[in-house]
């Protein structure tokens, strides 16, 4: 059994006690201050490094992996998003990738009811990353309200849907509760089945934990310990406005922990496979129309190589192609 | 009591285990996912294996077996084993598996004479069952081979034959899987 | 042939405890038997790639240069510079599993190594280690480790045992597709001038004889005049195609498999009928006599180099556009990189159909047009008079061959022509066709005898779907459009499903065929009779 990811857990906790005791000896500012504003510019920097290394490299070849059919005689129905030839088609495949997963979701699997046969989908993997990854976009965008002032009504409106439920008080956001659910599902997985376990590695486990600690961090804060929220923003447009401070009476150790946590998945994102969020968008088998044959596409390094003109080649067989009757240049 | 009884009651349970034991030749990935993956076009190798020793299983117990049951039942694991790079012992390995697991189910009733009885049947159901094994991996491997040594000769022989350099005498049998298909599976 | 290990050594070799330990730790051994011959100097030098001598890959110590780590370091970073496709595939993957089990090698062998997502951790991790921040910093913990010997090794056995088929980049969410993963790590090794004869062979005959096989031009023409006598021995009509021919309208190729072996030659002969018919003006070529490309397997200067003669032979004879034959490989690399390599083809006029006077718009920029894309539309257009009832013995069901199906999309056309020449014909499980089709485990130049085993259960997902639908509905013939399948069915179905034939589809195509004045027909393009109740499974 691969047990790398106790590896990854150790490394989360050993970080998150050093921010927690970090904070309990006064060094709110280099955890609630300066780390951040750091963790902000590696973020920055990386990320826009990182997708400026990859533009720089050209794409020769449109290598588009077509999975539908292709446009060609007009009474022929193609399919327009699986196989596109235009730009429309494209964006729309593009859509469908980024925003639900579509390649995921063509996992089907045979069932045998007796003789006959049936499909159906295997959709777990995609039903876990639909969960985690959307809980953590609104969990993002309810966080906006800790950086602006006045709060604007969207954010607003997201946190009335989001806690619809209305269990508890402060009341339930629903993100929270699916982020920690999908992050600890897909962690499960991970750990669980032997194929997935397998290709698991450190890098794999560790922002799964990272980012369970943040949402049980932040769950618990709001819940539970209930850190005073005044603060916390006074902290927050601090940061955001440039006019960094820490609150008098501070604010709880532990959103220290989900502040540094937070630090450390943002700085590290350039620098893993989380730049995936990234490479979506440039991956040549999806982002290229099928349209090869309609229109040349260009490799900026075309290069010159030598070939065996046709030249070379009577010359080597011009006497036996002459007595075959196959005509020739060059009598 | 009826030993073949007994062990249709435990059936699922022995030929899993059975199972269990077969995969267990193959890396742990490999095996938890022949084992795990239901889908027979997703998973030929596990669905496959799966299918036959319930089919075998079902002969070996019996006092009169089926041949050609058993000969379908064992052909499916052999052919694939065959050419999964195991040793011809570990490919038809799996025939030496079904003993113990099928002794253990009747270890409490060894006394009785019925059960004494079946039991020494059943070993000659498995020496029939090793017999047959070994011929069918041997045709398998054979046949590995003559694809080889078909396709080694075809590259040259094709092109001299439409060139007209030899000349064959039209008849069937001239190739060589017809000539040893003949001893095949005898 | 190979000399076999002793029973002493293979003995000593098997290890069957599973392995418990991360696949970075489990050597790959290179089994005598289980490798493809090494490619031979003179096929190397021909194409300018390093010759390393005699070698093989059973040997311990392989014969690398000196500075070999310094080799591969630097094409890495060219490679990296050159592709996005190659950067993105190193840094996006986040290892989700979807395409572990997509693999036919994975399914038919159980080796982790075979899993998509790992294949490409055996050239990530030297990425990683070698050219990213974490990497450099982190090594191991980032999923990095040295580039070794064992790692070039480990790289020849499974860079060498993936087909290129790209089934994997079907289900991936970020498209990562293992087939230009193994191209690299391919190209990689050819640094090294490590590569398989079975690819580099037909590279060099292609470059310097026009094909795969070093046929030479008289010997062309004879094979070709040859399936004309047995078409005039089946319909009673002289046929006869022109040959570098200047001022013909279409310029037609097809693999060399198809006029080499059967049951190719079958399809080859069906070609030639359906030209006939049609008294289409076409013309051979003995100099671009090859539609294949195994440079597609090698690199792609090789590809480029072997893939403008059909240009540079369209020039020369002045044909208005190019027609191709059935075949996989060849589709991808005319679909995907012919008009970028060496296009534009400005010479040719966008292709129009002589006969029905359909514009291929879909290729009028690369002026090429797929048999089945030019036959689906005769039919269409009603100008083939058809008899399906002749291919009555034939319960069909069709292959999707890998690179049309995934690189082009090619999935209707095919369908359309075999059920007008057919009446019987029956679709494989859904999961196993079309976008999905499995591979017939013998693409990307792994078609050859050294590696029959591996052939064989890396077919056996393919197989275990026909035997399916023979075992419910009696199919009797699997039909595909690629040369390679057409060399890899036979004794993968004679080995699976024995009952199954292989076939072309401008075989069925000619087989239904009625052409004018011809005599009434008694057998098929084979020379089996057409009523026959059990046909006789072709030979390999």
């Amino acid at each position: 059994m691969n047990v790398s990811y106790l590896y990854s857990l150790l490394a989360v906790i050993v970080l998150g006690l050093i921010a927690y005791a970090g904070a309990v000896v006064g060094l709110e500012a280099l955890f609630g201050i300066v780390i951040p504003y750091l963790a902000v510019l590696v973020f920055f920097v990386g990320f826009v490094n990182k997708v400026l290394d990859w533009a720089k490299a050209p794409v020769p070849f449109r290598i588009t992996t077509t999975c539908g059919q292709q446009k060609t005689l007009d009474w022929i129905k193609p399919s327009p998003i699986d196989n596109p030839t235009t730009t429309v088609g494209v964006i729309i495949r593009m859509l469908l990738e980024i925003l639900l997963f579509r390649s995921l979701f063509r996992n089907t699997r045979v069932e045998f009811k007796g003789e006959k046969i049936s499909y159906k989908w295997v959709l777990w993997l995609w039903l876990f990353a639909i969960m985690f990854h959307y809980s953590f976009f609104v969990v993002v965008i309810r966080h906006l309200r800790f950086f602006v002032e006045p709060v604007p009504f969207f954010i607003s409106a997201l946190e009335t849907v989001d806690g619809m439920l209305q269990i508890g008080l402060p009341g339930l956001f629903i993100s929270g509760a699916t982020l920690l659910g999908g992050a600890t599902l897909l962690l499960l997985r991970r750990i669980l089945l032997p194929k997935i376990n397998y290709i698991s590695r450190a890098a794999d486990y560790f922002p799964l934990f990272l980012i369970i600690g943040i949402a049980l961090t932040g769950i618990l804060m709001r819940y539970f310990i209930k850190v005073d929220v005044v603060k916390v923003k006074e902290l927050t447009m601090g940061l955001a406005s440039f006019h960094p401070g820490i609150p008098e009476d501070g604010v709880s150790a532990l959103f220290y922990v989900h502040l540094f946590f937070v630090s450390l998945l943002v700085a590290y994102i350039p620098f893993s496979k989380l730049m995936h969020m990234g490479g979506i968008f440039l991956s040549p088998t999806r982002n290229l129309a099928n349209n090869n044959r309609m229109k040349r596409h260009i490799n900026p390094w075309n290069p010159k190589v030598k070939i065996h003109t046709y030249e070379e080649y009577e010359e080597d067989f011009r006497e036996k192609m002459k007595e075959a009757d196959i005509p020739v240049e060059k009598e | 009591m009826n030993p073949q009884t007994l062990l249709l009651e435990k059936r699922k349970e022995i030929v899993n285990q059975w199972f269990d034991e077969v995969i267990a030749a193959y890396s742990e990935d490999g095996a938890k996912f022949f084992k795990k993956t239901k889908d027979p076009f997703a998973n030929p190798v596990g669905r496959t294996l799966y299918r036959c020793l319930n089919e075998l299983f079902d002969e070996v117990i019996k006092t009169d077996m089926d041949k050609a049951a058993v000969e379908n039942a064992i052909d499916g694991i052999v052919r694939i084993q065959s050419v999964q790079e195991f040793q011809p012992s570990d490919a038809i390995g799996f025939i030496f598996t079904i003993k113990p697991t099928i002794s253990q189910r009747l270890k409490r009733y060894g006394d009785d004479t019925a059960v004494k009885k079946y039991l020494t049947a059943l070993d000659a159901n498995i020496e029939r069952l090793l017999r047959k094994a070994f011929d069918l991996y041997m045709g398998c491997r054979q046949k590995v081979f003559l694809f080889r040594a078909n396709q080694s000769r075809d590259r040259v022989r094709q092109l001299l034959v439409k060139k007209g350099y030899i000349e064959e005498i039209p008849e069937k049998g001239d190739n060589l899987e017809d000539i040893t298909a003949k001893s095949d599976n005898k | 042939m190979e000399e076999l290990p002793k029973p002493d050594e293979m003995y000593e070799s098997i290890d069957h405890t599973p392995p418990e330990e991360e696949w970075e730790k489990i050597e790959s051994p290179i089994k005598r038997g289980r490798y493809a011959y090494p490619a031979k100097d003179k096929n190397l030098a021909i194409m300018e790639f390093p010759t390393p001598g005699e070698w093989s890959p059973a040997d311990e110590e392989w014969p690398l240069p000196d500075n070999w780590q310094q080799i591969i370091h630097e094409g890495f970073k060219e490679r990296l510079e050159k592709y996005r496709s190659l950067k993105i595939f190193m840094d996006t993957c986040v290892r989700c599993g979807a395409c572990a089990d997509k693999c036919h090698y994975f399914i038919g062998t159980g080796d982790p190594k075979n899993m998509p997502v790992v294949r490409a951790e055996l050239l990530r991790s030297i990425y990683r280690n070698d050219f990213t921040t974490a990497g450099k910093i982190l090594g191991k913990i980032a999923g990095g480790r040295k580039l070794t010997k064992e790692v070039i090794k480990e790289w020849f056995a499974y860079f060498y045992q993936c087909s290129e088929c790209r089934r994997c980049s079907v289900f991936c969410p970020y498209g990562i597709d293992t087939a230009e993963v193994t191209m690299m790590g391919r190209e990689l090794l050819n640094l090294l001038g490590l590569n398989i004869n079975w690819i580099m062979e037909p590279v060099a005959n292609c470059f310097r004889t026009g094909n795969h096989l070093g046929i030479q031009p008289h010997a062309f023409k004879e094979m070709v005049e040859f399936f004309c006598d047995d078409i005039e021995e089946i319909t009673g009509l002289k046929l006869n195609p022109s040959f570098n021919r200047k001022g013909a309208e279409i310029l037609f190729i097809t693999p060399s498999g198809d006029y080499f072996a059967d049951p190719g030659t079958y399809t080859f002969m069906g070609y030639l009928m359906l030209f006939e018919a049609l008294g289409l003006d076409y013309t051979l070529s003995t100099y671009a006599s090859e539609g294949g490309n195994f440079g597609l397997f090698t690199s792609s200067d090789a590809m480029k180099k072997l893939n403008s003669k059909m240009y540079a032979e369209a020039k020369r004879l002045g044909v208005k556009w190019i027609l191709g034959g059935e075949c996989g490989h060849m589709w991808r690399v005319i679909n995907q990189y012919m008009d970028t390599m060496n296009g534009p083809a400005d010479f040719l006029e966008v292709p129009k159909s002589p006969i029905t006077g359909t514009v291929f718009d879909n290729a009028k920029s690369t002026k090429m047009v797929h048999i089945t894309e030019f036959t689906a539309d005769l039919i269409r257009h009603n100008k083939l008079k058809l008899d399906p009832s002749r291919n009555d013995k034939f319960k069909v069901t069709y292959h999707d061959s890998c690179n049309p199906a995934r690189a082009m999309g090619l999935l209707e056309e095919p369908r359309y022509v075999i059920k007008n020449v057919c009446n019987y014909f029956y679709e494989m499980p859904e999961n196993t066709i079309r976008e999905k089709t499995f591979c017939c485990g013998s693409g990307s130049g792994l078609n050859t005898e050294e590696v029959m085993d591996l052939r064989l259960r890396g077919g056996l997902p393919r197989a275990n779907a026909v035997k399916h639908v023979h075992d419910k509905y009696g199919v009797n013939m699997l039909a595909c459009i690629c040369a390679i399948d057409r060399a890899a069915f036979p004794p993968l179905m004679e080995y699976w499903v024995p009952e199954v034939g292989t076939t072309g589809i401008h075989e069925l195509v000619a087989n239904a065929l009625i052409m004018d004045g011809e005599k009434e027909r008694t057998t098929d393009l084979r020379f089996e009779s057409l009523k026959e109740e059990e046909d006789e499974a072709d030979e390999g």
